[in-house]
């Protein structure tokens, strides 16, 4: 899928508003007060949809990635 | 076999001749090498082509040349006041940090520009539906919806 219609990318009608915070206290367990950006902002978005699927379902999927056929695996197993 | 075009380009008369499989961007970039505006997929989903073709903001990359024969196109590059001085729009762009690596924003200007001609007091809503022909992987959209608005109340 090497074009934009087939990968699709996020476009401005799909993004909610963000509001960018400055963080600026030291990170006591960072080098020198250093915080990492790379992979410390990468790591909670996926456990972020976890719990929101949780939030809204009551179920807890732990292995990536969350699809449709995992929750509806899981909600059937909740009935059972 | 070639076919004459005669447009006017950021208010200038041009008369080219090529062939009639030429599409508009191909005309701005190489035949005029007006090259602000840029080819992102060829396809017309990203925006980076846009321009302005009467006024209107359409995607050069799949619009013909000769279909621009005796209209008006708008490039990024004429809509700079004569003595330099920035459109309230580009100068919007830079205050409220709207650009990043800056291949999204000549379209981004043009297509606001198209809106704000139109419609002087947009929504947020109404900006982002301006836009949404335009694709930006830096941002996130946020700066841009917030210049283009702040550029819409003067």
């Amino acid at each position: 899928n090497p074009n934009f219609r087939d990968y699709v990318i996020p476009g401005p009608l799909d993004l909610p508003p963000i509001k960018s915070i400055l963080v600026e206290p030291v990170d006591p367990n960072g080098p020198f007060g250093a915080k990492g950006i790379g992979e410390p902002a990468l790591n909670p978005a996926p456990a972020a949809v976890a719990n929101a699927i949780y939030d809204a379902l009551g179920i807890r999927i732990t292995a990536l990635p969350i699809t449709p056929q995992k929750i509806l695996q899981a909600l059937k197993k909740r009935e059972g | 076999m070639k076919v004459k075009v005669h447009l006017r380009v950021n208010g200038s008369a041009y008369e080219v001749e090529i062939e009639p499989r030429r599409t508009l961007l191909e005309l701005i970039r190489d035949d005029l090498e007006l090259n602000g505006t840029k080819e992102g997929c060829g396809l017309g989903e990203c925006g980076t082509c846009t321009v302005l073709l009467d006024g209107r903001p359409i995607k050069s990359c799949i619009t013909l040349a000769v279909q621009a024969d005796g209209r008006e196109v708008t490039t990024i590059e004429g809509i700079e006041g004569d003595d330099g001085t920035l459109h309230p729009i580009q100068q919007a762009f830079i205050d409220h940090g709207a650009i990043q690596c800056g291949f999204c924003t000549p379209g981004m200007v043009l297509s606001a520009k198209g809106l704000l001609d139109e419609n002087p007091r947009p929504t947020e809503l109404e900006v982002r539906e301006a836009i949404a022909g335009n694709l930006c992987r830096c941002t996130g959209y946020q700066k841009i919806v917030e210049a283009i608005l702040s550029a819409s109340s003067k």
